[in-house]
């Protein structure tokens, strides 16, 4: 049993260093800076660009921002994390949901003891005052879009994405295939037409909780099970599935071949669209996410509530970043703006101060 | 050190059942290591029961019995377990590492939703781990009845003193005329029995659970905790109160680093460094104690 006391007494010496630094920085001693909670659904390298924003939203609007990542996508991991916050006295709170359905009751019960926002994800019946974040079914049809740009033709696509149980993942699907179909609520059976369209859906790979590796190993096998066809359109859902396709793509010799088309704007990505191997990729804007979440939540926390939106939505638009940077139209009118990829890469390294 | 949040009854409850949760698949897998087994499936055994006791709901079977199903299950996966261990002569790190997969396959094979729990389970949770405004702190009265019916069985009974001479010499503990497998078998099944315990807590308590990835990696933090808590791998070593309070450390680790606005993404390597740490300057003094004597 010894190794405990000694980890009790370097437990308490971090207490004591952390005490330390917090005189000058914490809720407690400053009256004027209220305490508020930025808490993501995953620890991925998307959230960094919304804690860029979060950080920036906290130093402009004078909060003290705790911003946190779950070590997993896990709703469990995710509720330690909200009970802490909760217990440390924070004014408001903004979540990117993991289970709307099941994680309601519990929301319930915070926003009962703080202002609640949600963002990136939403759950609209746990009370929480206002949603900050993509439309993802817009956002899928915007990729669907996309796709019919790149094989205008018709052909079959394939779909990788982490896991198809959250939101945003169905909402994405579902927007592709509506757009590629032209009728709403199109079915998702692997191997059939979509519709009345040209356009035929193999199969959508899943890849959690293994992630990026196994993202690429899908890939691969996609690949090889397509071998004989001719127009294929391979379309990633999450960050990181359009660099896993790519790679895939690149190993087996047939980049320019098959058609990729992305969300998200990894490094990776945003390379492969500039050397044309990838056709386009619809990017959310997290930074807004982060700036605009901290913004409200240092108004509503000092009581100000003339910027809260009536019908409790504030959407932050996504954009489709192309070589060309043309806006996009998808079937149902709707348009979203378009960036060109260099001038985007260019904006995207300077926020993250890497150029 | 000091921090007034920190003292309130608010967040005492959240740790009470951080650590009651913890502290229940600690003692389920120091039982085991005490006889020198190991049990790398616990995490995997959690997100199953919990999955399944969420398909169990769905099916309107009431809370109690869909519960008493999913720990029975976890049971007769320990059963499994030691079968394979004992008769098969299988390595334990290789049988529940398979388990490992196993387990998480299932889970995932058997349903694809997040699952949440129903207004019967409500009860229960009530009970189990604690109403609305409690933060889940029955779980420690749970595990505070667990640990004194394991405690009493293993330090108080000729069952529990052979299970400790099986982990100190299992050739030894056989040839004295103690039937060792039977005995591994029933630590097998405490083991598991108790993680499948823990996949009910934890649907009850998040009220939802992702087959994908609930209850990923509490194996390490169940193992971590009971050496921590003076269980040794080599087996036939560890106290009842040391693994509880072995389980203590993560939760409090964790909640010191977040008071200390320690940032998410180096909170592991903090809670590492100091495990580490600690470790190191206890060994050091072992030391520097055996030269003085």
């Amino acid at each position: 049993m010894k190794p405990l006391h000694w980890i009790g007494l370097v437990s308490l010496l971090l207490i004591g260093c952390g005490d330390g630094a917090k005189k000058d920085a914490g809720p407690k001693t400053d009256g004027k800076k209220p305490p508020v909670a930025f808490i993501t659904n995953n620890p991925e390298a998307f959230w960094n660009i919304a804690e860029i924003g979060a950080n920036k939203a906290a130093k402009q609007f004078n909060v003290d921002l705790s911003f946190i990542k779950p070590s997993s996508g896990d709703a469990s991991v995710q509720k330690e994390k909200i009970d802490e916050v909760l217990n440390q006295g924070v004014k408001a709170l903004a979540i990117s949901v993991i289970d709307p359905k099941n994680q309601t009751n519990y929301l319930r019960s915070v926003a009962k003891k703080t202002i609640l926002l949600t963002q990136d994800n939403d759950a609209p019946e746990c009370g929480r005052q206002c949603y900050i974040g993509t439309d993802n079914y817009a956002a899928g049809r915007a990729a669907g879009a996309l796709v019919k740009q790149a094989m205008p033709e018709g052909g079959t696509i394939v779909i990788f994405v982490g896991q198809i149980e959250p939101l945003n993942a169905r909402q994405r699907r579902q927007g592709v295939l509506d757009e590629l179909s032209g009728e709403k609520d199109t079915p998702s059976t692997d191997g059939a037409m979509l519709g009345k369209s040209q356009y035929k859906l193999y199969k959508t790979f899943t890849d959690q909780p293994e992630g990026a590796t196994r993202a690429k190993e899908n890939a691969v096998q996609a690949l090889s099970q397509l071998g004989g066809e001719e127009k294929v359109c391979m379309v990633g859902l999450w960050a990181y599935n359009p660099p896993a396709i790519l790679s895939a793509v690149k190993d087996q010799g047939k980049l320019g071949k098959i058609k990729i088309v992305g969300f998200d704007e990894d490094p990776a990505t945003l390379n492969g669209i500039k050397d044309g191997h990838v056709y386009g990729t619809i990017v959310q804007q997290p930074h807004e996410f982060g700036f605009l979440s901290v913004k409200l939540m240092s108004e509503l926390a000092r009581g100000d509530t003339k910027n809260l939106p009536k019908d409790g939505m504030l959407p932050v638009p996504h954009l489709a970043v192309t070589r060309d940077g043309k806006d996009v139209k998808t079937t149902d009118g709707a348009s979203t703006a378009g960036r060109e990829v260099k001038a985007f890469h260019i904006e995207l390294n300077k926020m993250l101060g890497k150029e | 050190m000091t921090d007034d949040r920190a003292r309130t009854l608010s967040y005492h409850s959240v740790l009470a059942g951080r650590l009651g949760f913890y502290g229940i698949l600690t003692v389920g897998v120091g039982v085991l290591i005490v006889t020198g087994g190991i049990d790398l499936s616990i995490g995997s055994v959690v997100g199953l029961c919990a999955v399944l006791f969420g398909l169990l709901l769905n099916q309107q079977i009431p809370a109690w019995q869909a519960a008493l199903l999913v720990v029975a299950l976890g049971c007769l996966i320990g059963l499994i377990h030691g079968f394979l261990v004992t008769q098969l002569k299988l390595q334990p790190f290789l049988v529940t590492l398979c388990g490992l997969f196993i387990y998480r396959g299932l889970a995932r094979g058997v349903t694809l939703v997040q699952l949440g729990i129903n207004e019967d389970a409500a009860a229960l949770k009530a009970l189990l781990v604690g109403g609305e405004g409690e933060a889940g702190r029955n779980q420690l009265i749970l595990l505070l009845v667990i640990a004194l019916a394991v405690g009493l069985l293993l330090h108080f009974t000729k069952h529990g003193r052979y299970l400790f001479a099986i982990g100190a010499n299992e050739a030894a503990a056989k040839y004295a005329g103690i039937p060792t497998e039977r005995y591994k078998i029933l630590a097998y099944v405490i083991c598991s029995g108790l993680a499948a315990l823990g996949g009910v807590l934890l649907l009850l308590d998040a009220e939802t659970v992702n087959p994908t990835s609930g209850g990923s990696l509490l194996e390490l933090y169940a193992i971590t905790g009971a050496v921590l808590g003076g269980c040794s791998l080599r087996g036939g070593e560890g106290l009842v109160p040391g693994m509880i309070l072995g389980a203590a450390v993560l939760p409090l680790l964790r909640g010191v680093s977040s008071f200390n606005k320690v940032p998410s993404d180096v909170e592991y390597a903090v809670i590492g460094m100091a495990l580490l740490l600690g470790t190191i300057a206890d060994e050091l003094l072992k030391r520097g104690a055996g030269r003085r004597e």
